[in-house]
């Protein structure tokens, strides 16, 4: 199958990315997998932009689809082709087809008999091409709903993948799954309200999540491109980036303004027809990911410095940069130098540049963060990630308690964000200072071992 | 109080005409980062059965300066732990106030920043005039900046503020002087640094002040400490239209709803008995989360209620003089003795430890005092570090509580007003009581 390329002119955007964005953001080659929209129809309804009444104009929605893969072509990626099923008019959606990273496919199971043919096709395309395959045991939508960012797989649900496939996902791939909920059935999947622009950077949708959720992508991506109600209507983030250039739908004009303010070039293609049955370019794209070529090999795991003084650890006690509480602060430099450990108090409002700069400075084998403002999740995100972004204090044991959301205690799903960001131990309120000090004394059994 | 100022439709005056007719003030800490949901908790307590003042009290990250963090959460749809008025622009804050705000329902705009020019051009751009803190207690428990910069701040701010005299309305300041650190600051600091911070504020063109009083540990002394604030008021600021605001407990609050609600009570009945006028609620969900609208409106009409209570049966107010006015004019006469300039004044006496704030880790505080809670539950210092007090307290030890003691005396409100059984309170009791070491 060898569609014609000399029809479609790209609809590249903005050549002049501005005088100092231009040259920051790298484009990496990709390989993708899409599907022709052959058999492509909207004969059923299973998303509120379907309408069975109005007939499809199928050779338009061809032309678009084409653009959408001439475009990756152009930039220079791979695409390869699934062939379409008669009686699968949705297929042209192969993102929704199955999950695929370090070549290891977990293939969807469709919320939707109409779909549900769909996963035995790509079964075996997979196991054609020599990749380790198999089907997800609960409903997953594939990268409809999991998106890779950062070493994260954000995961939504709502609508269709099943809470139930995060944890699947996460055991499969080995990698955190960051959970998010979706509740405007417009943007029914997480393609349609969020997508990944390089490791660190996502543009999406607020009102399309849960208040959680928004939260945790508040925290995970404080620089994230945020689409405006328009920009969501006209589907701009059902979009596919490399890392550089952005293909996505046309009309999305806020998208591609921030989008070029931040130096990446947005390449706008026209998915009208495609729509009709709610899909954009991510639905027609699905990114398979290979190994990398050399296995980098881990980090070191740092040595703990020597310890303070016999059995003791030397200890930074600090909160978050937003937080001007400090009794909490003031009990645990007391509690932590009874235990025969130095501590360092950094007092109220530090500033993640300043308790960096301090660790780097005395180099402690424990690092306690203590908040109680209730910003603690979404300042010790960020903060978290900064820490462990410093090569010197990546393998230093970071931990945070107190009131850390300003709705009390969430349970384990904050907690298990934290850990999977870099934290060493979450101290929520009310697990009380037994955990702490019980964490804290292995760690001077392994210091001093 | 009325000395003649321009009060109309002014904070000031609103709680002056209030106290004139035996009304006790009463005012949440409310905050929320929608100006829907802060419009909705305004109008909830204008429409709450009480004297009542509304407050908007702002978040973390325009508390600390980073309004780029606060206009990201907001476009991210996070909700924030108070009101961002500075990343929030002003068309939309006078939408909040809109109609709620005005002469019979003034708003104050409460925050916690040593630094507050952009808070503050924010508030008077949206037609505010009223708000609270200070140099010293904006800056000490609760920040990293200098206290020189936050003086230097506050001055520039105080000035802003008193500009607005002349169109027409008296802007009104409330020192946040009274509840440093929240708990365990013994109430003669506590009422020093309240006058010092107004004196302060009258010296760059304030004429309308608060003076804050929190409640502490236990209520005779905390009436002999408001009774004194009153007096000290009286001989320090004559010609400032000034009244005295009782915060509720600021430290770790009851659990239990009943232990909440007394709490809540006793304040009430403190400010009452000490004729003070206005009172900052706290709410029975204080302990767990960020109250909600209608958790302030009860906490407002409940601490009304009691004041009510408590004056049509007023229980006699037996305050003995132990000292607290003599130690507080010790420290306030020793600031402005100091120097002709509050502002300085204030920073050298802390550089100097004429002042220094128990527990409080701000490099700028010398950090050689501390206090503890005596056997009949009223704060006392056990170290005074280099602060001229000596006459009144006598000698003092240098002791440092342990992290079990300094938990117990945190959570000593807590514990006596959830009614924790006598057994514990035995238990724990010990605690309370620091090593003294011979001076």
């Amino acid at each position: 199958m060898k569609p014609a390329a000399d029809d479609a002119r790209l609809a590249v955007t903005g050549p002049d990315p501005g005088p100092d964005a231009s040259s920051s953001r790298v484009a990496t080659e990709r390989r993708y997998l899409m599907c022709p929209p052959t058999h492509f129809d909207v004969v059923y309804s299973i998303n509120p932009w379907m309408d069975p009444s109005e007939p499809v104009n199928r050779w338009l929605a061809l032309q678009q689809w084409q653009r959408i893969r001439d475009a990756f072509v152009e930039l220079g990626h791979t695409v390869e082709l699934i062939p379409p099923i008669p009686g699968l008019p949705d297929m042209v959606f192969s993102a929704n087809g199955a999950t695929v990273v370090d070549g290891r496919a977990l293939v969807a199971r469709f919320r939707y008999d109409e779909r549900a043919a769909e996963s035995a096709a790509y079964l075996d395309w997979f196991a054609a091409q020599r990749y380790e395959a198999c089907q997800a045991a609960w409903t997953n939508e594939g990268e409809g709903d999991f998106l890779m960012a950062g070493g994260w797989l954000l995961a939504g649900t709502g609508f269709r993948t099943d809470r139930r496939a995060h944890a699947e996902s996460e055991e499969f791939f080995g990698c955190p799954v960051v959970g998010l909920t979706l509740v405007n059935d417009e943007y029914y999947h997480l393609d349609t309200a969020l997508a990944v622009l390089d490791e660190q950077t996502i543009m999406y949708y607020p009102a399309a999540f849960a208040p959680d959720s928004q939260e945790i992508l508040y925290a995970l991506f404080p620089d994230a491109i945020i689409a405006t109600d328009k920009d969501a209507r006209a589907f701009g983030l059902n979009a596919v980036s490399d890392g550089r250039h952005v293909v996505l739908p046309a009309g999305a004009a806020g998208l591609t303004a921030q989008l070029r303010e931040r130096g990446f070039e947005p390449v706008e293609v026209e998915v009208s027809e495609l729509l009709r049955a709610g899909g954009g370019v991510k639905c027609c794209t699905l990114e398979l990911r290979h190994p990398a070529e050399a296995e980098l090999a881990p980090p070191a795991a740092a040595e703990l410095t020597a310890p303070a003084e016999a059995g003791g650890l030397s200890v930074v006690v600090t909160t978050v940069a937003s937080d001007s509480h400090s009794w909490n602060l003031v009990y645990l430099r007391l509690a932590l130098t009874e235990l025969g450990h130095q501590v360092l108090n950094l007092g109220p409002c530090v500033p993640d540049e300043l308790l960096i700069s301090e660790c780097l400075r005395v180099r402690p084998d424990l690092i306690v963060v203590s908040s109680v403002n209730g910003h603690g999740f979404i300042d010790g995100m960020q903060l978290i990630s900064r820490i462990r972004g410093c090569q010197e204090l990546a393998a230093t044991p970071v931990v945070i308690g107190g009131k850390l959301g300003i709705a009390g205690p969430a349970g384990r799903s904050r907690r298990n964000q934290l850990m999977a960001a870099g934290f060493d131990a979450v101290f929520e309120d009310g697990t009380g200072m037994a955990a702490f000090r019980a964490f804290t004394e292995r760690l001077t059994m392994k210091a001093t071992a | 109080m009325n000395v003649g100022l321009g009060l109309a439709g002014s904070f000031g005056g609103f709680v002056a005409r209030a106290h004139q007719v035996g009304d006790l003030v009463v005012q949440p800490r409310m905050g929320m980062s929608s100006p829907r949901a802060m419009r909705a908790g305004l109008l909830a307590t204008k429409r709450a059965t009480a004297t009542k003042v509304g407050t908007i009290t702002l978040d973390s990250y325009t508390r600390t300066g980073n309004h780029d963090r606060a206009r990201g959460a907001i476009a991210s749809g996070v909700e924030l732990n108070g009101y961002p008025i500075v990343a929030h622009d002003v068309s939309t804050t006078r939408g909040v106030l809109d109609g709620v705000a005005g002469p019979d329902f003034p708003v104050q705009i409460r925050h916690g920043s040593p630094c507050p020019e952009d808070i503050f051009g924010a508030l008077i751009a949206a037609g505010l005039h009223a708000t609270e803190g200070g140099p010293v207690s904006y800056c000490l428990p609760y920040s990293r900046a200098p206290l020189d910069a936050s003086v230097r701040s506050w001055a520039r701010c105080c000035e802003l503020l008193a500009s607005l005299a002349e169109t027409g309305v008296e802007p009104h300041l409330e020192t946040f002087g009274g509840g440093m650190m929240g708990q365990l600051c013994p109430p003669g600091l506590l009422i020093a640094i309240s006058v010092l911070e107004c004196l302060f504020f009258r010296q760059y063109g304030l004429r309308s002040v608060s003076l804050s009083y929190a409640q502490q540990t236990s209520p005779e002394q905390d009436a002999e400490a408001v009774l004194a604030l009153r007096r000290l008021a009286a001989e320090w600021l004559p010609g400032v239209d000034s009244h005295v605001v009782i915060y509720a407990y600021m430290g770790v609050y009851p659990r239990t709803a009943g232990g909440a609600t007394r709490l809540l009570s006793d304040a009430a009945r403190l400010a009452v008995k000490t004729r003070a006028a206005r009172l900052i609620v706290k709410t029975v969900t204080e302990a767990y989360r960020i109250p909600s609208i209608a958790d302030n409106v009860d906490a407002l009409e409940a601490a009304a209620a009691a004041a009510a209570a408590e004056r049509r049966a007023p229980a006699a107010c037996s305050a003995a003089d132990t000292g607290i006015y003599a130690e507080a004019s010790a420290l306030i006469e020793a600031v402005a003795n100091l120097r002709p300039d509050v502002g300085r004044g204030l920073a050298d006496a802390f550089r100097a430890g004429y002042l220094d704030i128990p527990y409080c880790p701000h490099p700028d505080n010398a950090g050689r005092t501390r206090s503890f809670i005596d056997i009949s539950g009223r704060l006392q210092w056990s170290a005074i570090g280099s602060m001229p007090i000596r006459r009144v307290t006598g000698a003092t030890g240098s002791g440092e509580l342990t992290s079990d003691g300094l938990l117990a005396s945190l959570s000593y409100v807590e514990r006596k007003y959830d009614d924790v059984s006598p057994d514990e309170h035995l238990d724990i009791a010990p605690m309370l009581a620091p090593a003294v070491a011979s001076p």
